[in-house]
């Protein structure tokens, strides 16, 4: 992989943006790919999310870079806006008809039943759940960062776990639950 | 149960996590994405620009002649060759073909109209392919009093399509594509009484520019300048032809059809901002060389240039006859009579469309189109039943050189200090004052008159804060209670390069945002007394450009009998949303002052380039510090904070203007300076007299401005001084020559040694 100098930050000094970038971006992407289960998406979230989080900064308007960019993340994934612009600029690099077709992200999913029925889950529910079991965010950071009340993260997750399980029965009606070895 | 699934949620989480690594080419595209729109901002900033240029060049016409803009197409011999694609239209139908000229495609736009008005006009989206095509289009009646702005998509069999703009009374002329495709823009003219005023519209487009504006509410935005007035019955009609950008400026090519006269080539210029912010008066190009009358390869005594698109210009001869010329190259083309004659080209219904080597000309009935070869042009092929046509884009796989968004500077560098401070005019200009009859300049070279008062005695005023000795905006009010009215002017190089009124009511102080994106004052009603007091900001770039926007404030009669506009701050404010306050002396009927601040954000924040501002969540105007003591002893009679920094800097120091009783009736007035922290420098004592004690023990009609180190103050009755805070303790007061009735430092803001 290659190396990008993004800057340097002196003892004292103020960090750059690329510091900041360089800081949060690796989380943020994580982040997005959970939420969204793309990784070309979740890149195209966390771009558009620094993107936007530049104006502010350079403004000192931006006191914890790491609870701004998570939550501009999670808009950013969310945004109905932005998910049919990338739906219809994938379905046109799919030339058309893709029906039958796969994407990177289905493949993937497949290798982790949890994994890909999390994201059958409502966007709500799915990210409240990720924040709180992979960002192992309290519930009130968690609703700070999808912008809601404490009480809707709580039923967020509360609904959002029985569903899963719910779907977890359906797809495993005879097993027991994915051992480790079946997360690859 | 509930569990398990909770420990396997956590173990694929973690393990998905690891699907995806972070790359160096996201923050490629971060760097991408802040180029883009750091050129979408400095087009919308620019049209604000070319608005007011606009209006110099619609009221001195003189102006279409000083001098030319360098339009530099690519060498033709790069580009032939290859061969355009062509959208017409016949009034009713869009035909697309394709470089041979054999037809690929007709759709006829979406109306819900049974009778729908011909098409006139059209544009093609840069980027358009035979295959995927945007297309902009012009709906008009024959005398130009119903119009209709559409657009439609055709792609991959499908069409969407929908309405952008026009009406009833309108005359709507050419849209025109920004080089990139992500905005368009029209000049909308009034019919009747109004015909002299025409406006300039401005759409986003697209996902990339759009998003700017918001992305969950509408695609399209509006950016919408208006009001541009011509002198009356110069300008019969007003045409953008075309939309240039290079490294440095955004030109929009125009046609103006004058009565009488013909048409003329003209064009507004604006040179971009840095940062890609707002374009302030500073940083345009003197408005006598931002007009260009002549293209490219034109000169004014070589004919007469109509308009001009890619490089390609229509021009009458003096002869009378019309020829069409290309940038760079000798060889013109002349047009036959039953093309174009000079009498069809100055009815101003020609028309020009033309990228790289393909041209299509018209003269509002027929069509036709040519092609220059490298060494010549072909012949003049008609296009039988086109009413309009459009050469379409070469295939996108690399952006022409036009078509490059202009690069942004490092976006990640650290932007310039803005202080609102010229850097080349620190330390030369004093201060800004006036005698109620004019505004005038006191510099080194001695005083200069900026703009006098145009009917009223001037009562207050405010600098831009991008100003400089050079190139200075200035707002100003005349009259004093309800009768007030409110100025601007723009002073290049000494002379009035705009000037306008601004419909304001009982206007207050007028006080400008340190980054210079608004003006502000407190109107109070007809009568001061019900506490009810409307804030009124109103936004800014080279000029208003938008209607104010008004706030409401409610204060206890019993104790605010006036409320003023004191300062305005970005940053420091006290809650997560809130971007800067706004600073407000309250006037008791003892003449007590109150200080407060006021929260503001800005929706530029949420809705970018959403010029509106929101008074912040907890905005209750707040006493930011008990300027009346415990004791009622102390009276502060005027407060001044400096302000002028931008993006979170630390404000003050602030200066507050004193009353000390003495006991005995008498009252002594000091200046005190209040800097970082607790810090308080008790200032000069004022020499008895120096200003005026009531008999109730109130200073009576003071000001106060201050910046930096450098403090103004006056008896409001002509006389004013000048004291300037060192590390060493005060200078001054010093008095200033002549009758100042208000006045505020200007350009400078290093503190001066001891010795000066």
């Amino acid at each position: 992989m290659a190396v990008v100098v993004m800057g340097r930050t002196g003892a004292g000094t103020k960090p750059t943006f690329a510091d900041v970038f360089a800081a949060h971006h690796g989380e943020a992407l994580r982040l997005a790919y959970l939420l969204c289960g793309d990784p070309h998406r979740a890149e195209d979230a966390v771009a558009e999310a620094f993107t936007k989080m530049y104006r502010r900064w350079r403004r000192g308007g931006i006191e914890v870079p790491r609870a701004y960019v998570r939550r501009a993340v999670v808009n950013e994934v969310n945004s109905r806006f932005r998910r049919l612009a990338l739906e219809r600029r994938e379905a046109r690099r799919r030339h058309g008809d893709d029906r039958g077709a796969r994407g990177a992200d289905e493949d993937l999913a497949d290798r982790d039943e949890v994994f890909r029925v999390l994201a059958r889950l409502p966007a709500r529910q799915r990210t409240a759940v990720v924040l709180r079991y992979y960002a192992d965010l309290s519930e009130a950071d968690t609703a700070a960062a999808m912008d809601v009340t404490v009480g809707t993260v709580k039923s967020c997750v509360s609904r959002g776990l029985s569903r899963l399980r719910e779907l977890l029965e359906e797809h495993e009606p005879t097993g027991g639950p994915a051992g480790p070895e079946e997360v690859s | 149960m509930t569990h398990d699934v909770e420990e396997r949620l956590r173990r694929s989480l973690a393990a998905r996590s690891g699907d995806v690594s972070p790359d160096p080419a996201v923050w490629e595209q971060v760097q991408t994405r802040l180029r883009r729109r750091a050129y979408a901002r400095w087009s919308v900033a620019g049209v604000a620009a070319a608005a007011m240029l606009a209006v110099a060049a619609l009221l001195l016409p003189g102006l279409l002649t000083t001098s030319r803009v360098d339009l530099g197409p690519a060498a033709p011999g790069q580009l032939s060759g290859r061969a355009h694609g062509l959208v017409s239209t016949d009034g009713r139908s869009f035909t697309v073909a394709d470089p041979a000229g054999e037809v690929v495609h007709e759709f006829d736009p979406p109306t819900d109209a049974t009778e729908p008005l011909p098409i006139t006009r059209l544009a093609v989206r840069p980027g358009s392919t035979l295959a995927d095509l945007t297309v902009v289009y012009l709906r008009a009646d024959s005398d130009c009093t119903r119009t209709e702005v559409g657009w439609v998509t055709a792609e991959a069999g499908s069409l969407a399509g929908g309405a952008l703009g026009g009406g009833q009374g309108l005359c709507v002329t050419d849209p025109v594509w920004s080089p990139d495709g992500g905005a368009l823009a029209w000049v909308e003219q009034a019919s009747g009484a109004h015909a002299d005023t025409f406006g300039l519209r401005m759409r986003c487009w697209g996902e990339d520019a759009c998003e700017e504006f918001g992305d969950d509410v509408s695609p399209l935005h509006t950016l919408d300048v208006s009001g541009l007035e011509a002198a009356p019955g110069a300008v019969r009609r007003l045409r953008a032809t075309d939309w240039i950008h290079d490294d440095a400026a955004m030109t929009l090519p125009m046609s103006v059809l004058h009565e009488p006269g013909g048409v003329r080539a003209a064009a507004l210029q604006v040179v971009r901002s840095e940062g890609g912010g707002v374009a302030p008066p500073g940083l345009l190009e003197g408005h006598g060389a931002s007009v260009s009358a002549s293209p490219a390869g034109a000169a004014p005594d070589d004919g007469r240039p109509l308009g001009w698109v890619g490089g390609h210009t229509l021009v009458v001869e003096p002869g009378g006859d019309v020829v069409l010329r290309r940038a760079g190259e000798p060889a013109t083309l002349p047009l036959p009579s039953d093309v174009l004659d000079a009498g069809q080209a100055d009815s101003g219904d020609a028309w020009l469309s033309a990228r790289e080597d393909t041209v299509v000309l018209g003269d509002g009935g027929d069509a036709w189109t040519v092609r220059w070869t490298g060494d010549g042009w072909s012949e003049l092929t008609p296009l039988p039943g086109v009413v309009h046509a459009a050469v379409l884009p070469l295939p996108v796989d690399a952006p022409t050189p036009d078509e490059t968004p202009t690069p942004a500077s490092d976006p990640t560098a650290e932007p310039a200090p803005s202080d609102g401070t010229p850097p080349d005019a620190a330390g030369d200009v004093s201060f800004l004052a006036t005698d109620g009859a004019a505004i005038t300049l006191h510099g080194p070279q001695g005083p200069t008159t900026l703009v006098t008062a145009s009917q009223e005695e001037i009562t207050d005023f405010a600098v831009h804060p991008a100003s400089t000795a050079d190139d200075l905006t200035v707002a100003w009010r005349e009259g004093t209670g309800c009768d007030a009215t409110l100025h601007w002017a723009r002073v290049h190089q000494g002379t009035e390069a705009a000037r306008d009124t601004r419909p304001a009511t009982c206007p207050g102080r007028l006080v400008f945002a340190p980054d210079g994106s608004h003006l502000a004052w407190v109107s109070h009603g007809e009568d001061p007394a019900s506490g009810m007091f409307v804030l009124e900001t109103l936004p800014w770039w080279t000029g208003p450009y938008a209607e104010p926007e008004a706030f409401t404030l409610r204060a206890d009669p019993a104790e605010t009998a006036g409320l003023d506009l004191t300062d305005w701050v970005w940053g420091g404010g006290t809650g997560p949303e809130t971007d800067g306050v706004l600073l407000l002396a309250g006037f008791d009927t003892h003449g007590t002052v109150s200080a407060y601040s006021l929260g503001i954000m800005r929706l530029d924040d949420r809705y970018p380039g959403d010029p509106r501002l929101a008074l912040a969540d907890d905005a209750v105007a707040r006493q930011v510090t008990p300027f009346r003591s415990g004791t009622g002893q102390d009276r502060f009679a005027v407060l001044q904070v400096d302000s002028h920094h931008n993006d979170g800097a630390a404000v003050g120091p602030a200066y507050v203007l004193e009353q000390r009783p003495r006991g005995g009736g008498e009252v002594e007035v000091a200046v005190a300076r209040e800097g970082d922290g607790d810090q308080r420098d008790e200032g000069p004592v004022l020499p008895e007299g120096l200003l005026r004690v009531n008999t109730t023990g109130e200073v009576d009609d003071v000001w106060m401005t201050a910046r930096g180190d450098e403090v103004l103050l006056g008896d409001g009755a002509g006389r004013a001084w000048r004291l300037t805070w060192t590390d060493t303790g005060w200078i001054g007061p010093r008095e200033l020559d002549g009758d100042v009735r208000f006045a505020v430092p200007f350009g400078r803001r290093d503190p001066p040694s001891p010795s000066s």
